[in-house]
């Protein structure tokens, strides 16, 4: 089926041109795969930076960059769909890693790590297109150190006109905030030498259903 | 922050002089310099550059021609979403705006991402004074608001900057000892400036695009600073000129196609936030969000209208232009532009910031149209660029030495009697060798980085009637010569050259002697009445003869008869007509021999000779001919191609004598980079670049043979 073939090019497209922009794929199973790979991730990860005071929080270890670190290790799920989240929730409920819903801003010294939902992805540029209205959300994916993205393959389109259409749709909806998210968060500011992590994450991983 | 006043050519002239001896600011740029074209290539490949470019540009034209229509359906459009939407005549009116939104909030701390609409308006400085907290979170802002200094790149505004002196700056900040490593440093960027994003009670970013459908906005950035100077605060102010209105959202998300990857070769900036509507927070009472968008006019309403400047309103602010030009690759963001930097900023700091400010910045541009052939929006800044010159002498009038200048080339009687004149008066200065102190028109002041050509014992037109090839019964073609000044008066030999190829190919040439100069200096001196007088006479002088062609040796006048008659006559019927004719016939040495004549390898001895060639400016992109003149070279000699051929020798006419430093250290490079192919002769398509490369290497007393690529033919002719 050409349908197909075109499918399956898009997602191989998607996954080449990531590599371009430093985020990382993993193609899931299922929401299980996916929650057990989020746990493993964050559990090995280094301790997450706390990058301003939070009221009442202990302070770990000095990290390799002199910052002191956060004790327990915590994933975001603001505005993740109740079933997905309940799944991560249980696997990390088992590591002993914490769960952020609401509040965000009571963690923006910094957490480990964030799960959401991109809505497409654009092959042309390994781009996920996320709808981000809600604030927590938002802040979220921001204030983490590994951002997680999950994305269904069926939704991969070639470019980013593709998306032009959706795009209006979501924003008829009433106000509406929308980010188009490619790799992690970089910069090129000092003699245009790439860091990753200049705000945002300084991963992005994108996990394909 | 500070800016420097542009208003005295001889301290500009020390400044630019700083620059240069920057040795730090040097590298860096030549790095940056060959990076970008190497990248923006790799990134524009299997990708229809000139389509999209093309689709901007119409899209952008259609949209400013109705700028007020489509600012009310934003505004109307962003306010049923709960969005306030204000718009400000002038900068000082902008900054009131946000001063204003802040005193009703009680704002405090204000968290900026990047905006060169706030750098125009300067509005930190604004708000500074008012008492407010203002801090830049995009890393290369902040490091140049520690500094006091304004951006030297409109996308990299750190670029001058090395991670010495950077860290020096953050050890001052945070009042810590920091190392030179950039990834530590970075790091210490994110920590400091997490807890700004934390204080602060207003978050102002710029807006990239206002699609005008829905009364959304969009900001590209890479480090996701907007997306939390739009989150975290309680207010949001996007602050924005009204030339980022466009329709519809296809054609806000076809301009992000061409943006990052021609600013930065990235296929999409890490973050493109989209901002339609007031969304939720948790921090207000109401829950909703504050967001308000201003639109700066400050002269674009009027730039709209204008006939010619309106195209500068289809900037999409990438920065291309500088990365690609000569001199801010020598000069740095600092010194070519007040505000706006690169070619760009010589044309939008006469339209916002005072015509006495671009006064000097317009005339250090050498015309070499590099910038426009990387503009993502297909602007003609060369051109605009001679706008700009053409209207400050209409407002200034001409200084003395233009018009000498003016009087003398506007006359061509008296300039070719002064320059006869001048044949005999350098013969001592000369002492019988080719090169001498005080031309081309002795009209400029003398300078040292190379030596200059004696003008001819004999011009070419003195010579016509001798050297005027045979008439062939069964001509292959019927063409004119067209011989611009530095062949005529110079370099007649380059001439004869041609000519005695055209002869042995049966091509009847004619020499119509009313001819005069092409009239680009005068153009470039914003002199445009001359130029026309001075165009009126060669289009006329031509008109008789049923040519085949005009063929031209020199790429300068090839490229400028082609392209700008045409241009300057628009509104003349007569010489519209006249123009249109006489630069459809106009053809370049190179392209005339393979194209017209159908010359091949068999037409030719071949040696062993190695030659390398400089790609004049208005060879390969005036007149887009790049392939014939490198096979020609191929059919007589062993090519050796040389690394940025065809990058600016620095030339440029009169610009070489105005910037004589600049000129030199870009001839310097260039024959660096000539030399480094081993080769025994260079040659090229335009008799002005035979002046700077022959008399750079002559000054650097270079034994390679610099001339014009018929001479090399000629040579070789079977
Ligand atoms: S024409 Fe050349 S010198 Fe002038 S601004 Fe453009 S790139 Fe720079
Ligand atoms: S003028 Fe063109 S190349 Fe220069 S910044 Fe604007 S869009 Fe980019």
């Amino acid at each position: 089926m050409v349908g197909e073939k075109t499918k399956t090019d898009l997602v191989a497209l998607f996954c080449e041109k990531a590599e371009v922009v430093s985020a990382k794929i993993y193609e899931a199973d299922d929401m299980k795969a996916a929650a057990s790979y989020i746990a493993k991730v964050v559990l090995e990860k280094d301790p997450c930076e706390l990058l301003a005071e939070e009221a009442g929080t202990e302070k770990g270890p000095l990290s390799k960059n002199g910052v002191p670190t956060r004790l327990d290790r915590h994933i975001a799920l603001s505005g993740l769909p109740v079933a997905k989240a309940k799944v991560i929730e249980k696997e990390c409920a088992d590591q002993g890693i914490k769960i952020i819903y609401d509040g965000v801003r009571n963690y923006l010294a910094g957490f480990d790590a964030s799960v959401a939902e991109a809505q497409f992805g654009i092959a042309d540029s390994a781009t996920c297109f996320v709808v981000s209205d809600d604030e927590n959300m938002r802040l979220s994916t921001m204030m983490c150190e590994i951002s997680f993205l999950f994305l269904d393959k069926k939704n991969i389109r070639k470019d980013l006109l593709e998306v032009a259409s959706d795009l209006r749709t979501i924003q008829k909806k009433g106000p509406a905030y929308t980010a188009f998210i490619t790799g992690p968060s970089r910069t090129a500011d000092i003699e245009r030498v790439l860091a990753i992590g200049a705000h945002g994450p300084l991963e992005l991983h994108v996990i394909l259903f | 922050m500070h800016v420097v006043e542009r208003k005295s050519m001889s301290k500009y002239r020390k400044e630019v002089k700083e620059s240069l001896d920057d040795k730090f600011l040097r590298k860096s740029l030549d790095k940056f310099f060959t990076d970008y074209r190497a990248n923006r290539e790799r990134i524009f490949t299997d990708f229809d550059e000139k389509g999209v470019i093309d689709k901007i540009a119409i899209s952008k034209d259609a949209a400013m021609s109705r700028l007020e229509e489509l600012y009310l359906q934003f505004k109307e459009e962003a306010e049923k979403r709960g969005v306030t939407v204000h718009r400000a005549d002038t900068a000082e009116d902008a900054n009131a705006i946000v001063a204003d939104i802040a005193k009703k909030n009680n704002v405090k701390r204000i968290a900026k991402s990047k905006s060169m609409t706030t750098e125009e308006t300067q509005l930190n400085t604004y708000l500074i004074d008012r008492g407010y907290d203002v801090i830049e979170t995009d890393l290369g802002e902040w490091i140049i608001q520690l500094r006091g200094e304004g951006p030297s790149h409109m996308v990299m505004p750190a670029i001058h900057l090395s991670r010495d002196q950077i860290a020096k700056d953050f050890t001052k900040e945070t009042g810590i000892e920091q190392d030179n490593d950039i990834q530590r440093l970075v790091k210490v960027a994110r920590a400091r400036l997490r807890k700004e994003f934390i204080a602060a009670d207003m978050g102002i970013s710029g807006a990239n695009v206002a699609v005008a459908e829905n009364g959304s906005i969009a900001t590209l950035t890479n480090e996701g600073n907007a997306r939390l100077v739009t989150t975290l605060p309680k207010i949001h102010v996007a602050f924005t000129g009204l030339d980022k209105l466009i329709p519809t959202l296809e054609e806000a998300l076809t301009s992000m196609l061409i943006l990052p990857r021609n600013a930065t070769a990235q296929l999409l900036t890490s973050y493109v936030s989209w901002i339609c509507g007031a969304t939720n927070s948790e921090i207000t009472e109401d829950k909703k969000r504050q967001v308000h968008i201003i639109f700066v006019d400050n002269g674009r309403s009027k730039v709209a209208l204008d006939p010619v400047f309106s195209e500068v309103m289809r900037c999409v602010r990438c920065g291309a232009c500088a990365n690609v030009c000569p001199v801010y690759r020598l000069v740095g963001g600092h010194k070519m532009g007040y505000i706006y930097i690169g070619a760009v900023g010589l044309i939008l700091t006469y339209l916002y910031h005072g015509h006495d400010n671009a006064k000097i910045l317009a005339q250090n541009c050498i015309n070499c149209e590099a910038c426009r052939t990387v503009c993502a929006a297909g602007i003609d800044l060369p051109k605009l660029i001679r706008e700009v010159r053409l209207r400050l002498v209409k407002e200034y009038g001409s200084s003395v030495d233009r018009k000498l200048m003016k009087m003398v080339m506007g006359d061509r009687k008296m300039f070719h009697r002064l320059l006869k004149f001048a044949s005999y008066a350098q013969l001592p200065i000369t002492a019988g060798t080719k090169f001498q102190r005080h031309l081309p028109l002795m009209l400029f002041p003398s300078h040292n980085f190379r030596a200059l050509p004696a003008i001819a014992s004999k011009s070419f037109r003195d010579q016509w009637s001798k050297v005027k090839p045979k008439v062939s019964a069964k001509p292959k073609a019927n063409i004119a010569i067209f011989a611009g000044c530095a062949q005529d008066f110079m370099y007649p030999e380059q001439l004869i050259a041609a000519l005695k190829i055209f002869e042995s190919k049966g091509v009847n040439v004619s020499f119509p002697e009313d001819q005069g100069c092409c009239a680009l200096p005068l153009e470039m001196v914003g002199e445009r009445e001359t130029v026309k007088s001075v165009a009126r006479r060669n289009m006329d002088s031509f008109v008789d003869g049923n040519y085949d062609a005009i063929v031209t040796l020199c790429a300068s006048c090839g490229s400028f008869l082609k392209n700008v008659y045409q241009e300057i006559f628009h509104d003349e019927p007569e010489y519209a007509e006249k123009a249109t004719n006489f630069s459809s016939k106009i053809q370049d040495f190179s392209s005339f021999m393979r194209n017209t004549l159908g010359i091949t390898a068999d037409d030719f001895n071949k040696s062993d000779e190695k030659v390398t060639y400089h790609a004049a400016c208005h060879e390969c992109r005036g007149l887009e001919v790049t392939e014939e003149p490198r096979e020609l070279i191929s059919f007589v000699a062993d090519y050796v191609p040389a690394a940025e051929e065809d990058t600016c020798c620095g030339f440029g006419g009169t610009y070489s004598v105005k910037f004589a430093d600049i000129s030199g250290s870009i001839v310097n490079r260039k024959l660096d980079n000539f030399e480094a192919t081993g080769a025994t002769r260079l040659v090229m398509d335009c008799p002005g670049c035979v002046i700077q490369l022959k008399g750079g290497a002559k000054k650097r007393k270079m034994t390679m043979n610099v001339g014009h690529i018929a001479e090399l033919l000629a040579e070789n002719m079977k």
